[in-house]
């Protein structure tokens, strides 16, 4: 009977401490609100009510000092200034919420509370999801940025057009991409990680240029790893060497040939956050694309903007970003995420001579990945140089949730298909 | 006839190019085919060619080239791809027509017309096929079949473990920057890869079977670059050379073996590689050094039998890493070096035949020679010019070229890629290779050192490069030998390019 009695107590002991981390579960559950729209409640009612006048209309340099307020600074001088830039224009659409994926909410939730940023500023703990779903900081909302994985894998075929706003030509690129997260995943199995991963992979990425002819069958292979403090390693298959060369990663700033733009600012910025020093400035409203249709967008040869963006109202963070070296080629960034994608939407890319330089457009879709989920990602893009009226324009057609082999990035594949 | 065939055919197809980008995606991207026209002049900028070369003339090239370079994806599976890679090129020059002093030269020099045909295009299907072969791969297997080019090691400028394909001048305008993919001969061969993922090292293991063999093809006599003085009182000097070509061995019964393993370990990549082959460049047998010069003397007979091309083993490693800082050049300025990659590969050629010179003959021994290259690429941040500039940087090679052959008598004759002194065991030279692009990469200044430490002896070219957009672009380039001796000094030389790519 006593036995009994001590048996009984130990179950009753068992089953409080359950309950108890039940309890403590669940309540970090209630206390992390995420996901978290834009706009809700009054502020959406307020939204809505500004669309029924905006949206759909077309806004060029006649209008656009009505909707002046909701561009970056910028942006509206391009607009407004048809000598210098032609005529360039966008039609507004309604605001749509951008939910993450149930992998993403999942996985946020999940490991909530295990990131954290080290003494080097680098990601300590990350498994998957967003690291900071609540970020106070600019570096914790850099890192939301930065961990984004684009339905865990995607291929796409790349066209763009280097244009010349002065001689009023352009030049033409064609590509294909491939990028797969080995960690951090969310919805395409395996989650968070494939199973067999020695080397500690990150993401991987190739490339193979298609044109112009002087690069056709150029092949680029990246691989970035889980270690964040660790430089990542690029190799290159050169049709003209027939030959695999090592590349330095340390180096990305140098302009790409003839195009606006340079290794870090790939899809917004590409390159180790920890390098940068981060001012979060706030929230502001803005019009900026998150549902673009491509199919919309419109080309003129030799006007360096794409024309017909298709922008919605959002309320993004404005996060300064400063390179720690005083050589580094801008002076000043200043970043507009989105707060639901956490996608760089827009970019203000300073010189060193602290005058504008560049202004990068991510142009945002949602497209649909494994098993149909949303992913939130971008279709287009525009990097703009302001002081030569220049711009590389790019349009990338992704299927997302793509399930690659992850023997394809590695050296040998890369050899094996340099020809 | 021919001519017009040429003409035509190259008019036709940059007829049916022009202005259409995507025209060579043929079958759904099945087919692909990419290619290359090219007009050259190079004119000789040295003003002390007579009396050595009997003639005065303005241009040595007037040429024009297409290169068609075409890859099938025959089959597709989920086991395994089949794929079908080709390079054919040819080019005609005419330079002997519309400069007649040089066409005289040449007739003068020759005494006949098979060295104006020689200079003036490929006239074979070996030489016209660059490549073409069947490559079969699945994700533990890789087989190529066919005629192909192999690149090893990881420099550029002198060649050092890229042993395996001959080399052919004669497609050359360049010499003082010499484009190895434009030289190298494809050779008939079968070629393995084992690239299993789970490899130790993630190493990839490379056998090569090349029954084919080729000698190096150097210019013909009477080319710019071949015209050392004592040929002019040859009757038939090219005789001299055509016989390295008549010695080549028969090869199909006695392939070349090599292989080659590649692995990463801890950030640097290594390569591994032997090779048992014949030497590209032949020896004269013993007691035929006075024969292989008399046909060429008087112009009487047929030069045979006098050269061979003996067998050695070649081993090399190869090695690069990045190195993740930058290193200031001027310490408290902002000139610094980044995105730097530090690379060398090193060869042992083991029992390897020279000839030695012994009065009017020659005798044959066998030496070893050992040689390494250390490289150091790096991206060079400028000060004020930089940051004015879209932020470009100065793209730098460095090279450094070493050799060492401790058993070399003076009168030992080891050519061409080793010590080039008469006297002494080891050499050195340094290159250096700078480029920068201004105007959002349309005009791309370029200058190429290469300075021999051992001699003394400079050859630089400075280049000027204008790509208005991606299918046209412009060059000129200014070659200068110093310190070489007088022939080779008088190769100085101007070259202006024209090159459509589509």
């Amino acid at each position: 009977m006593k036995n009994k009695d001590h048996s009984n107590m130990r179950i009753y002991i068992y089953l409080t401490v359950i309950l108890l981390l039940l309890f403590v579960t669940t309540g970090f559950a209630i206390a992390l609100e995420y996901p978290k729209a834009c706009y809700e409640g009054e502020e959406l009612e307020k939204v809505r009510t500004w669309e029924k006048t905006w949206a759909g209309k077309k806004i060029d340099s006649s209008n656009v000092d009505s909707v002046k307020e909701y561009l970056p600074d910028s942006f509206y001088g391009l607009i407004k200034d048809t000598n210098r830039w032609g005529n360039t224009y966008f039609t507004i659409i309604p605001y749509q919420t951008i939910v993450p994926s149930p992998g993403i909410i999942e996985q946020t939730r999940k490991n909530h509370g295990k990131s954290k940023v080290g003494d080097n500023k680098e990601l300590l703990n990350y498994v998957s999801g967003v690291p900071f779903p609540e970020a106070q900081s600019g570096l914790e909302i850099a890192y939301n940025f930065r961990t984004r994985t684009f339905g865990d894998a995607y291929k796409s075929r790349d066209t763009g057009h280097i244009v010349d706003g002065k001689l009023k030509y352009d030049m033409n690129i064609d590509l294909e991409n491939n990028l797969c997260f080995f960690a951090g995943r969310t919805d395409t199995p395996p989650v968070p990680e494939f199973l067999n991963n020695p080397k500690k992979i990150w993401r991987a990425f190739s490339m193979t240029q298609l044109a112009p002819p002087e690069t056709r069958n150029m092949r680029i292979m990246e691989i970035q790893y889980k270690d964040f403090m660790k430089p990542y390693d690029m190799w290159m298959w050169l049709p003209a060497v027939r030959r695999v060369k090592r590349r330095s990663t340390t180096e990305r700033q140098d302009s790409a040939s003839a195009g606006d733009n340079c290794g870090y600012d790939n899809m917004g910025y590409d390159g180790p956050i920890r390098i940068n020093d981060y001012k979060y400035l706030g929230q502001k409203e803005y019009l900026f694309s998150r549902h673009n249709d491509m199919d919309k967008l419109e080309h003129t040869p030799g006007h360096p903007v794409w024309n017909n963006l298709q922008r919605e109202r959002v309320k993004v963070y404005v996060v300064e970003v400063i390179n720690e070296s005083s050589t580094f080629l801008y002076s000043k960034v200043i970043w507009y995420l989105c707060p639901e994608s956490w996608q760089i939407l827009y970019a203000d890319r300073y010189d060193r001579r602290e005058k504008l330089w560049r202004i990068s457009d991510q142009v945002g879709n949602v497209g649909k990945g494994h098993n149909g989920v949303d992913v939130a990602s971008f279709s287009a893009n525009m990097s703009i140089d302001i002081q030569r009226i220049h711009g590389t324009l790019g349009l990338s057609d992704k299927k997302y949730g793509y399930d690659f082999d992850p023997n394809m990035f590695s050296l040998y594949y890369l050899q094996k298909h340099g020809y | 006839m021919r001519k017009r065939i040429i003409s035509v055919f190259v008019t036709v197809w940059l007829l049916a190019l022009a202005g259409n980008a995507f025209a060579l995606d043929l079958f759904s991207g099945k087919l692909t085919v990419h290619g290359i026209a090219q007009t050259t002049v190079q004119m000789p900028t040295h003003k002390e060619t007579s009396p050595d070369q009997l003639h005065d003339y303005d241009f040595h090239n007037i040429r024009g080239t297409l290169k068609l370079e075409t890859l099938w994806h025959a089959y597709e599976g989920e086991s395994y791809n089949i794929n079908v890679y080709s390079i054919f090129k040819n080019y005609y020059d005419k330079a002997y027509d519309i400069d007649s002093g040089y066409g005289n030269y040449i007739s003068d020099f020759s005494g006949h017309r098979s060295l104006r045909n020689e200079l003036r295009s490929y006239t074979t299907f070996r030489d016209i096929c660059r490549e073409f072969f069947i490559d079969v791969a699945n994700p533990l297997f890789q087989v190529r079949l066919g005629k192909q080019v192999v690149s090893w090691g990881e420099t550029s400028f002198s060649r050092m473990a890229d042993i395996v394909n001959p080399i052919d001048a004669r497609g050359v305008i360049n010499p003082v920057v010499p484009d190895f993919s434009q030289m190298k001969q494809g050779l008939w061969m079968a070629r393995f890869y084992y690239t299993n993922p789970d490899m130790w090292q993630n190493m990839t293991l490379e056998l090569l079977i090349i029954p084919d063999f080729q000698p190096t093809r150097v210019y013909p006599a009477g080319h710019h670059m071949m015209h050392p003085s004592a040929f002019n009182m040859m009757q038939n000097p090219n005789e001299v050379l055509k016989a390295r070509y008549r010695d080549k061995p028969k090869s199909w019964g006695s392939p070349e073996i090599g292989f080659k393993i590649r692995g990463f370990t801890g950030g640097f990549d290594w390569s591994l590689q032997y090779l048992h082959h014949r030497n590209d460049n032949p020896v004269t047998q013993e007691g035929k050094a006075l024969l292989s010069a008399l046909p060429a003397l008087f112009g009487i007979g047929r030069t045979e039998d006098v050269y061979h091309y003996a067998w050695q083993h070649t081993i090399g490693a190869t090695f690069n890493k990045p190195l993740p800082f930058d290193i200031s050049i001027i310490p408290g300025t902002s000139l610094k070096m980044s995105g730097i990659l530090f690379k060398g590969e090193f060869i042992w050629e083991k029992d390897r035949d020279i000839n030695q010179t012994a009065g009017f003959d020659v005798r044959v021994r066998e030496i070893d020679r050992y040689a390494g290259v250390l490289g150091w690429d790096c991206k060079i941040y400028l000060p004020w010019i930089t940051p004015r500039y879209r932020n470009k940087l100065l793209n730098s090679s460095t090279q450094l070229f070493m050799e060492w052959v401790p058993d070399r008598h003076r009168i030992d004759s080891i050519s061409p890629w080793s010590t080039q002194r008469k006297k002494g065991h080891h050499y050195a030279a340094v290159t250096e290779s700078l480029s920068y692009a201004f105007w959002h990469s349309r005009i791309i200044p370029a200058v190429n050192l290469n300075y021999n430490l051992t001699e003394g002896s400079l050859q630089y070219a400075l280049a000027l490069v204008f790509k208005p957009t991606y299918k046209w672009g412009y060059s000129l380039v200014f070659a200068d030998f110093i310190e070489y001796g007088r022939e080779t000094d008088n190769g100085d030389m101007l070259i202006f390019d024209i090159t459509y790519e589509f």
